[in-house]
């Protein structure tokens, strides 16, 4: 879900809330819901026979469709479907992951229509005044796989398909780009940095995850391309062959000897210049980065203060009582292996 | 006294062929191959600066750290062995071995976190050829004085082996042998010497070992016992 007012968006974790139960599915409704801990960024998990499962399609390409009624001021059915093609193409286009989608054409369905198929499109939403787009699903309670999913774009705001931007529109690719990796079963990432407003929204200064829960501000077209958080994230739910040289960096984030939760840490690669995140994913501070290209990797540690915490997690478990820390070690990521646990030692602001 | 002609040419003959075998016998032999073995010291070499950066809304950059790499400076040991190829060139094969630690230097960190220095220790081998010039001398000084310069692969292992990195490495510079001890075998009069070298090098290295890619250079000084035979 992308939220937003004006120029202060933000996504929030929260997924579309009206979706209901068909025929032994299960609608995805809450705040995310947690993986398992050995995943990077965030991936969607559903329970499934009291296990997590990483939510994800079980079979590719994904057919789509684009409700007919996808036309606002500046915005033609024509253009929304080239729009969310390009979105579509840029996923697809992962060397390292396999997902792959195609277009099944107009509908006249609407998005969040129970009725078995994907559709993108547009809603006239106003009492979301900070909602953009929003992802809903529909899931196989019995495996945890995916059966459909909808995007709606919200009407109340100005959108544009120009190839550079417009201002005070939003950059409606964008915006499909960061939908789709929740339709393809990412959550958020936490990759970016914000700043406060007045009216109590927050700015976007930099972001490296189209993931981000937060909208760059309308005008913007820099959320279009996938970062290496992003392509990390969608080779690890869907991965090809050429992802098995891949490693991963795992431990435990500690405060005073006990575990943190909902710590951030990134994995910079000094060699490649790319930042991959993930967070502690239990009470005991575990985490586990996954999709690291092999080679040692510079870690920092910081608390989950740069977007509404509910936009990853349930606020009321997530610590933010601790300084950011930059690893003192650098930590070797194995070519298709793992770090080997390694403990990083936080402390109270 | 009157010698048949055929006795003459023969003795001729076989004094023609006798006169080389002569000849070993009277001077020893120059040696010719090189063994060398000692320690090294590698210098400091910078691996490259790399900054993390987040994408801003216009599509710039905003800086969320910066990184700068050094593999530091370390100890190690080095051989060589060599074979002369001309008058005043050798040819040598050597290896060495180091363990230095690489370090990263991050800092400027955007939310203002305290500057450090993140660190691991590699293995590092180093295999390669070089050709030696000993520099045209002035009577028989016992220094030698001769310029070096080779290149060899070079192969990194990170943290206890579990990822490998390679390079190459070109190096070049100059050096000094001194002998100690010259033995002469009484045999097959081969002549043995004895003595000390010490080089002084610029190591260039590119691909994989370094972080950014590029090409950087780092000194490395050697001290070696050798044996000519």
């Amino acid at each position: 879900m992308i939220a937003g007012r004006g120029n202060r968006l933000r996504r929030t974790g929260r997924f579309h809330p009206a979706s209901i139960s068909r025929m032994g599915a299960l609608v995805l409704s809450a705040v995310l819901v947690m993986p398992p801990p050995a995943s990077a960024y965030l991936k969607f998990g559903v329970p499934v026979n009291g296990r997590q499962v990483t939510l994800k399609w079980p079979q590719t390409p994904v057919r789509y469709f684009v409700s007919a009624r996808s036309s606002v001021s500046g915005v033609g059915v024509v253009d929304f479907e080239g729009a969310v093609g390009r979105a579509f193409a840029r996923w697809e286009a992962v060397p390292t992951a396999s997902i792959a989608y195609s277009y099944g054409g107009l509908t006249l369905a609407r998005p969040g229509d129970d009725d078995g198929s994907s559709t993108l499109g547009f809603e006239n939403r106003p009492e979301l005044d900070r909602v953009l787009a929003s992802t809903s699903f529909f899931i196989d309670d019995t495996n945890g796989t995916l059966i459909e999913s909808d995007i709606f774009f919200n009407s109340t705001f100005q959108w544009s398909v120009s190839a550079n931007g417009e201002t005070g529109r939003f950059d409606l690719e964008s915006i499909a780009v960061h939908e789709i990796g929740h339709f393809s079963g990412l959550g958020h990432s936490a990759l970016g940095e914000t700043e406060s407003n007045q009216t109590g929204g927050r700015r976007v200064l930099g972001a490296e995850a189209v993931m981000f829960p937060i909208a760059f501000a309308s005008g913007s077209t820099a959320g279009r391309g996938l970062k290496a958080d992003d392509i990390a994230g969608i080779s690890d739910i869907y991965p090809t062959g050429d992802f098995s040289d891949a490693g991963s960096l795992s431990g435990r984030v500690t405060r005073d000897g006990q575990g943190l939760f909902g710590a951030h840490i990134t994995a910079f690669d000094p060699a490649t210049g790319t930042i991959v995140g993930g967070f502690t994913l239990t009470t005991r501070g575990e985490f586990s980065i996954g999709g690291l290209s092999p080679g040692p990797k510079v870690v920092r540690v910081e608390p989950l203060d740069d977007a509404d915490i509910d936009s990853f997690f349930d606020s009321s478990t997530v610590d933010v009582d601790f300084r950011v820390l930059l690893f003192d070690r650098l930590i070797v990521v194995p070519r298709g292996g793992d770090s080997g646990g390694v403990e990083l030692p936080v402390v109270r602001k | 006294m009157k010698t048949p002609l055929g006795l003459s040419l023969a003795l001729t003959l076989i004094g023609m062929a006798g006169r080389p075998a002569f000849a070993q016998t009277a001077a020893p032999s120059v040696p010719r191959f090189e063994a060398a073995a000692g320690a090294q010291f590698v210098g400091s070499s910078s691996l490259g600066s790399r900054e993390a950066n987040l994408t801003t809304p216009t599509g710039g950059m905003l800086r969320f750290f910066s990184t700068s790499s050094t593999l530091r400076p370390a100890a190690g040991f080095e051989g060589r062995l060599g074979v002369r190829v001309a008058r005043s060139l050798d040819v040598e094969a050597f290896g060495a071995y180091s363990k230095p630690s690489l370090q990263t230097h991050i800092a400027n960190d955007f939310e203002n976190a305290a500057a450090t220095d993140a660190s691991e220790t590699v293995k590092q081998y180093v295999v390669g050829g070089s050709v030696l010039w000993y520099l045209p001398r002035k009577g028989e000084p016992a220094l030698r004085l001769f310029a070096i310069g080779g290149a060899a692969f070079l192969r990194q292992l990170h943290n206890g082996n579990t990822y490998a990195v390679n390079g190459r490495q070109f190096e070049f510079g100059a050096g000094v042998k001194y002998p100690l001890a010259t033995t002469r075998s009484k045999k097959n009069n081969r002549v043995r010497i004895f003595g000390i070298r010490a080089d002084g090098r610029v190591q260039v290295r590119v691909d994989g070992a370094t972080l950014d890619g590029s090409a950087h250079t780092g000194p490395a000084l050697s001290a070696m016992g050798f044996i000519r035979f």
